[in-house]
């Protein structure tokens, strides 16, 4: 993200410390959560954040970098959010962030689907779902492939849709409906 | 309160000056310093006629009662004066009404002064009183209920003694005569002969040697008397430092210029002022306040204090007393500090234990006496609080200025405009030492005014406007 994109709160100091008034302390997470999501996003990588790999916890321009405890707190507060979860949940390290969470991107999936035509009858592959050239700018656009099943797997359960295997993964078919 | 419906003995002498946080003010001109201090006390009247002034509100049904219906008056003994206290207190409504009545001494006729009553064969009941004539008011009755732990007739033996010293001692008319003195001497001093040729360094050199004697006779009668006549002395004895230090300065600064009396005098008095800001004139330990024999007051109250409920009273109308006292001492300074260098109004318990005691000068308090009379601060409604900070740290504050959700945005804002800021910086600022600043930000911190960011390269904190809170990012 380039430096004008950050937003105001992350060159004040008192971001970079864990505030002890728990109403302060509050807020600030929730500021964290919306940086790490908007970053990740703006990424539009894989949207897997490494723990020790973070460049968030660092700014450069203030001299202010998040202590190891620190750290763990807001992390353990963005999974508790829902926004988050560890890909190993043992050692920790790697974590998905969910900017949409699976029954969000469900919803943005089916209405994609009726706004695109897909509804009708026609079948689009998985990698059509989250590399096609039709959902560009989508929220699900980029998103990770596990992550697209669990949404998928959600529509499925309501009767929204039907998943079939196809030869790869990626080439497993959705019908919508 | 006395209502304009009871017209009893004490309703009818003139009221008493208080301070303002419900203490007696002495007159501090005319040297009145306190002697003794006593509770229970109910106050008669014997006389032909009623005592004036009547009521203003009359009605038919009021009556003269001879006595007042209050049997738990508290008497104070001054070298001046005696004043009976009345104190309502209401712990429902919280409210702390003092009424306080005085008869001066030059009222009281000392030869009729005299002890009468306690338990006889015939009247086993009876009471301890002091009976004695005045100018005004015929014949007056102070009756000693049993209040502290020596008894009644401790308590009315120990009055007597102190009623009977005071009437003999004429303080009251020692200033008026010290000023006709002076006056004369000065007279004499610009009349004599001597005074004709003798001009420049030359007369100043005799006036100081005439201020020399004097001087040397005031300490011979200082130092002669007993103890407590040189407290008394001692305020004298101050006046004549003061002067040698004005004298001192004047020499210095002028050389041997023709020094008149108005610098002199100007000097002085605010010297006087600089020395009675600092210093209090009377204080009483807790025997002098309770009736404790002698020295040792303090020792003999805590043993009694476990199985007595009397002496808990006592002890808890001695911390009382000095409350109100720390709080006529405190509240001013305070305030000035506030007005005048932007102090946040509040001073740690050692500090406050320290300068009250200097102030004190002698019958030092205890600290244990100190905390109590703190306890009891809260309950006085004197404008002044306690408050013990998280870390443990005791503070005395002006109710106004402490940091609480209700403060005014006045407060709120003044403590935000100095961040960032770390505390030792405030403790600049705020005119408090670094440890209470830190509690002063910390408590901002915790009413959602400021938040806190370490420099983790340093370890230093640092205090910012709470942004999270207020700028809706």
């Amino acid at each position: 993200m380039p430096d004008g994109e950050y937003p105001e709160f992350y060159s004040f100091p008192p971001f970079f410390t864990i505030q002890p008034v728990e109403a302060t302390k509050e807020k600030q997470l929730s500021l964290w959560n919306e940086l790490i999501i908007q970053y990740y996003t703006i990424q539009k990588l894989n949207k897997i954040l490494i723990v020790h790999e973070c460049p968030l916890w660092y700014n450069k321009k203030i001299q202010r970098k998040l202590s190891k405890e620190s750290i763990d707190i807001i992390m353990d507060n963005l999974i508790k959010s829902g926004r988050g979860e560890w890909i190993d949940t043992e050692s920790k390290t790697t974590c998905r962030i969910l900017w949409r969470k699976p029954e969000e991107l469900a919803t943005d999936i089916y209405e994609w689907a009726i706004s695109s035509g897909n509804i009708a009858g026609g079948i689009c592959t998985i990698y059509e779902l989250h590399s096609g050239e039709d959902v560009h700018g989508m929220s699900f656009h980029g998103i990770d492939e596990d992550l697209l099943r669990r949404a998928l797997k959600i529509l499925e359960d309501d009767g929204k849709c039907t998943i079939f295997k196809g030869e790869t993964s990626s080439e497993d078919g959705i019908k919508f409906y | 309160m006395m209502s304009d419906e009871d017209w009893s003995p004490f309703y009818c002498l003139p009221k008493a000056k208080l301070t303002p946080s419900g203490l007696i003010e002495l007159d501090n001109q005319d040297n009145e310093v306190l002697l003794l201090r006593r509770s229970n006390i109910e106050f008669r009247h014997e006389g032909p006629t009623p005592m004036a002034p009547r009521p203003k509100k009359l009605s038919s049904s009021l009556i003269w009662k001879n006595r007042t219906s209050y049997q738990n008056l508290i008497i104070t003994i001054t070298t001046h004066r005696f004043i009976l206290l009345y104190k309502n207190e209401n712990t429902n409504t919280n409210t702390n009404i003092i009424d306080a009545r005085f008869v001066h001494l030059s009222n009281v006729k000392l030869s009729t002064l005299v002890s009468k009553g306690g338990p006889s064969l015939l009247s086993p009941n009876s009471t301890y009183k002091i009976v004695f004539n005045t100018q005004t008011y015929d014949e007056l009755t102070l009756v000693f209920r049993a209040g502290s732990q020596s008894g009644p007739r401790d308590d009315r033996d120990a009055a007597i003694i102190e009623l009977k010293k005071a009437l003999e001692r004429k303080q009251w008319t020692v200033t008026a005569r010290l000023q006709e003195k002076k006056l004369q001497q000065n007279e004499s001093f610009n009349n004599s002969e001597n005074n004709n040729y003798k001009v420049g360094l030359d007369r100043l050199m005799a006036k100081s040697q005439m201020r020399h004697r004097n001087n040397a006779q005031l300490a011979d009668v200082a130092l002669s008397g007993d103890s407590e006549q040189l407290l008394q002395e001692a305020v004298e004895l101050l006046k004549v430092i003061q002067k040698y230090t004005v004298l001192i300065q004047k020499y210095e600064g002028k050389g041997d210029g023709g020094g008149d009396g108005n610098d002199d005098e100007a000097a002085a008095t605010k010297l006087k002022g600089l020395l009675s800001d600092m210093g209090m004139t009377s204080a009483l330990t807790p025997s002098q306040m309770s009736g404790g024999g002698g020295g040792g007051g303090k020792a003999t109250l805590w043993k009694s204090r476990s199985n007595n409920t009397t002496t808990d009273q006592t002890q808890r109308d001695y911390h009382e007393l000095t409350a109100r006292q720390v709080a006529d001492f405190l509240v001013p300074r305070l305030r000035k500090q506030v007005t005048h260098s932007g102090g946040s109004g509040m001073m740690s318990l050692t500090d406050v234990y320290c300068l009250f005691n200097r102030a004190r000068g002698t019958n030092l308090i205890s600290p244990e006496d100190l905390r109590e009379a703190c306890n009891a601060l809260d309950s006085l409604n004197v404008g002044l609080n306690q408050r013990t900070f998280p870390s443990g740290i005791t503070v005395l504050q002006l109710n106004d200025l402490a940091l609480s959700a209700h403060s005014s945005t006045e407060i709120r804002n003044k403590i935000i405009s100095i961040c960032p800021i770390t505390s030792l910086e405030a403790s600049h600022i705020l005119k408090l030492s670094p440890l209470l600043a830190n509690e002063q930000l910390e408590e901002a911190e915790r009413l959602g005014w400021l938040c806190r960011d370490i420099n983790t390269s340093n370890n230093n904190i640092k205090f910012y406007p709470n942004k999270f809170i207020t700028d809706c990012w």
